[in-house]
């Protein structure tokens, strides 16, 4: 090798290598401007309005809840002339307490909790969510799993039912409507359990512990492509209603009113995702009068609120 | 200048520049290329973690801070416990820090009570409205990954989570990928150049091979030493190499032809030159056994006289079949064959034959012939047409009574053989000529003109040479200088 090749060897190795440092400095040099991870949420700052509160019963954790609700809280802000926001109750006892002693201007009731007090004057229903057909009513289903024996009411003699809340109505019908209709009783059963949440319900059924359960329409659909399959669906009731106190006033009960019956599919689908499967479909106004024909039986009914 | 002797400049050294070392770069760029991709993949993978790790704490943040929001617990030691908890389960993390809507600081690491490593004022982080990730390299010299995420449900904002992550362990996975890569690189380029030094040491070599065979190739018998075969281009050159050997041996072969035609044919040019004085040697006695048979005829019964003629015819014929068998003797074909010859006894029979033109011409023609001659290694035939040729261009060169002198004498280990006579000489401006072929200063018909041409080859081929010297009007000398035949190779060619 001569000396011109070696010259122009050393000069490519040396280029190597300076080029080598420079990568090696360039990639170990992993400092980055703050850069956004999605695109920006729009958050109104509170309004500068008097504070309203709308009571809703915490039986699930707070994000959930929020998450569900605050759409909602959302929606009356831009629409209202005052500032609402949610306030939590630990049971639908104490939401109703709140709300006769005015701590909320308004609260998310269940149609089991406020139907025995439907022809309480303190107790105004103001809304109730549509459901996919269009009406403010509240079906619930027998349900079993892809493997159940179970073909109908008649046939839960002797099996394991599985319930939601024991306060809430789709807790309580299979007792008082459904298991009576056909001759039969609790007691014929082999076993009852209640569980706080309608999914864990249609869970539990479908991975075989139960025979039979008993859950809302909206999770039906949820889970029919994993196997649930509906036996039987209850009579339809009056959705769960939002009630305002009597001494909320009047233009504060119709502020409300008017901002949930606002609310139609096609007005919040740019927000799709942020709404609850319950409330995608908008309000209709109630009245008492639908809860007390529909729970005349429950008047009386005991350790109601 | 062989294949060898030319360094850098040859096909090894520019291939070695150009190609090995083109690869070497590109190699290295795709390198660093890929390197500089999957870094970036990297940041982006570990700040797409980090973003998850804080939206999963920020579950139970929020849920804090509601329940503080709703008055239902108190939040200062829930969640500093979530934070303290969440720091111990994942050793990565440096620094929480938790900011209500208005920016104070509800909950923070140890580690976080210095300033965010973003420096940015509390207040603005806790207005932000989307998720921010950022590295930075910390006061310590440690590099931080640090995410902010603003904390609401809906519209309602419940404050700001600060969590910033070690990168240090980052930084240094992508110095040992380079590291490693370079290693890489450097052993598959020192491989590939070693490759392809193999790869073209081989194909020279295969070059240097047909150079050898071509250097060595024997031109006179057109052979070359044996190439190995091969399938390759080299292979293909040399097929191509024989072919041309082929070509070449041929040549040869159709040139040693015509050049013993032409060689015979001045052969049979000489034997015209020498035609009128072997037919006057023929005539003479076949006369004389003519005027025998006249005077036999004439007195049929003198017995005495009839021997005495018929031995006189004997010896006329005789003498004219011996004419004749020199004549046929130098003009007969025969094949070349380099041999030990005796210059001398190659002088005698020219002179024996040339002697009739010169007597003829009443020419002097003496020869002064070396007994001690050494024997120079050559086809008889050959020297025989030297000589014939140098001699009778001498004898047709002086005048009447004028003299022809052939000498052969040993000479610096060599023969000479000098043909002199006092002719006319060599003109001076065409001593350089006279050599060429159909270069003649006879009349048209008494010459071919390629007599002194075919004597320079003959004698070249021998290995020896030809001059010719001699003022103008005072004769010519010619002189053959060959070598002796000890250790001499003789050419044909």
């Amino acid at each position: 090798m001569n000396r011109t090749s070696s010259i122009l060897a050393a000069l490519f190795a040396a280029l190597l290598l300076t080029t080598s440092a420079l990568v090696l400095a360039r990639l170990s040099d992993i400092s980055s401007a703050p850069r956004p991870d999605r695109p920006s949420i729009t958050v109104r700052p509170p309004a500068d309005a008097p504070t309203l509160r709308i009571g809703v019963v915490s039986r699930f954790a707070p994000n959930v809840i929020f998450a569900v609700y605050q759409p909602l809280i959302d929606h009356l802000n831009r629409q209202g002339g005052h500032h609402y926001e949610l306030k939590l109750s630990g049971s639908y006892l104490e939401a109703v307490e709140d709300l006769k002693a005015e701590r909320v201007a308004a609260s998310f009731l269940g149609a089991w909790i406020y139907g025995p007090m439907a022809s309480d004057p303190d107790l105004i229903p103001l809304v109730a969510p549509l459901n996919t057909e269009g009406v403010p009513a509240f079906r619930v289903a027998l349900v079993t799993g892809p493997e159940g024996a179970v073909t109908g009411i008649a046939d839960l003699r002797g099996r394991r039912v599985a319930l939601p809340s024991p306060q809430s109505w789709s807790g309580n019908w299979l007792q008082t409507a459904a298991l009576p209709a056909h001759g039969l009783s609790a007691a014929d059963l082999d076993s009852l359990h209640h569980f706080d949440h309608h999914q864990t319900v249609a869970r539990e059924v479908m991975r075989g512990a139960f025979d039979a359960g008993v859950v809302k329409q909206t999770v039906c659909e949820k889970y029919r492509d994993q196997g649930l399959r509906v036996l039987e669906w209850s009579d339809p009731i009056p959705g769960p209603p939002l009630v305002a106190s009597a001494a909320t006033p009047a233009e504060v009960r119709r502020e409300i009113r008017d901002a949930m019956l606002s609310i139609r599919p096609e007005t919040i689908q740019t927000r799709a995702k942020l709404w609850s499967q319950e409330f995608r479909n908008g309000f209709a106004a109630v009245d008492a009068a639908q809860y007390r024909r529909a729970f005349a039986a429950d008047v009386d009914r005991e350790g109601t609120p | 200048m062989s294949l060898s002797s030319l360094g850098p400049a040859g096909l090894r050294g520019r291939l070695l520049m150009t190609v090995g070392l083109t690869a070497v770069l590109v190699m290295m760029l795709l390198s660093w290329g890929i390197l500089y991709s999957w870094r970036l993949s990297l940041l982006r993978q570990e700040e797409g973690n980090a973003l998850a790790v804080s939206r999963a704490f920020s579950v139970a943040v929020i849920d804090a801070l509601i329940f503080a929001d709703q008055d239902l617990y108190r939040t200062e030691g829930f969640l500093d416990n979530y934070v303290e908890m969440f720091m111990e389960q994942n050793p990565r993390l440096r620094a929480i820090t938790i900011l209500d809507p208005s920016g104070r600081v509800v909950a923070r690491s140890w580690e976080g009570s210095r300033a965010p490593v973003t420096s940015a004022p509390l207040d603005t982080l806790a207005v932000l409205e989307q998720p921010l990730t950022a590295i930075t390299k910390g006061a310590e010299g440690t590099w931080v990954l640090e995410t902010v995420l603003p904390m609401a449900t809906g519209e309602r904002r419940w404050g700001v989570l600060v969590l910033a992550v070690e990168a240090d362990s980052i930084r240094a996975q992508i110095r040992r990928t380079f590291f490693q890569l370079a290693t890489f690189s450097a052993a598959v380029s020192s491989v590939m150049l070693l490759l392809l030094w193999l790869l073209l040491g081989r194909l020279l070599g295969s070059l240097r091979a047909l150079v050898t065979a071509m250097d060595t190739v024997d031109l006179k018998t057109a052979a070359m030493p044996a190439l190995p075969a091969r399938r390759d281009e080299i292979g293909i050159l040399y097929k191509h190499f024989h072919r041309m050997q082929s070509r070449l041996e041929q040549s040869r072969d159709e040139l040693l032809t015509a050049q013993h035609q032409v060689w015979h044919a001045e052969r049979l040019a000489a034997i015209g030159r020498l035609a009128s004085s072997l037919a006057h040697e023929i005539n003479n006695p076949i006369n004389g056994v003519r005027s025998c048979i006249y005077a036999i005829r004439h007195d049929l019964d003198d017995r005495e006289q009839t021997l005495e003629y018929l031995e006189m015819m004997d010896e006329g014929l005789t003498h004219a079949t011996a004419v004749i068998d020199k004549l046929l003797g130098f003009a007969r074909r025969q094949q070349a064959a380099p041999e030990p010859l005796d210059l001398n006894e190659a002088v005698d029979s020219v002179h024996r034959l040339v002697s009739y033109s010169a007597d003829r011409k009443a020419v002097r023609l003496t020869t002064d012939l070396d007994p001690a001659l050494p024997l120079v290694r050559a086809d008889r035939q050959l020297m025989v047409e030297v000589v014939m040729n140098l001699l009778l261009n001498a004898v047709d060169a002086v005048d009447q009574h004028g003299t022809v002198t052939v000498t052969t004498r040993a000479r610096n280990g060599g023969v000479e053989l000098v043909v002199a006579d006092d002719g006319h000489g060599v003109a001076t401006e065409i001593r350089d000529q006279i050599f060429d072929p159909f270069f003649t200063t006879k009349r048209t018909g008494e010459g071919t003109g390629l007599g002194l041409s075919i004597t320079l080859g003959i004698v070249q081929s021998h290995g020896g040479r030809i001059t010719v010297s001699g003022a103008p009007g005072e004769g010519a000398v010619f002189t053959v200088s060959l070598p002796a035949a000890a250790g001499v190779e003789v050419s044909t060619t």
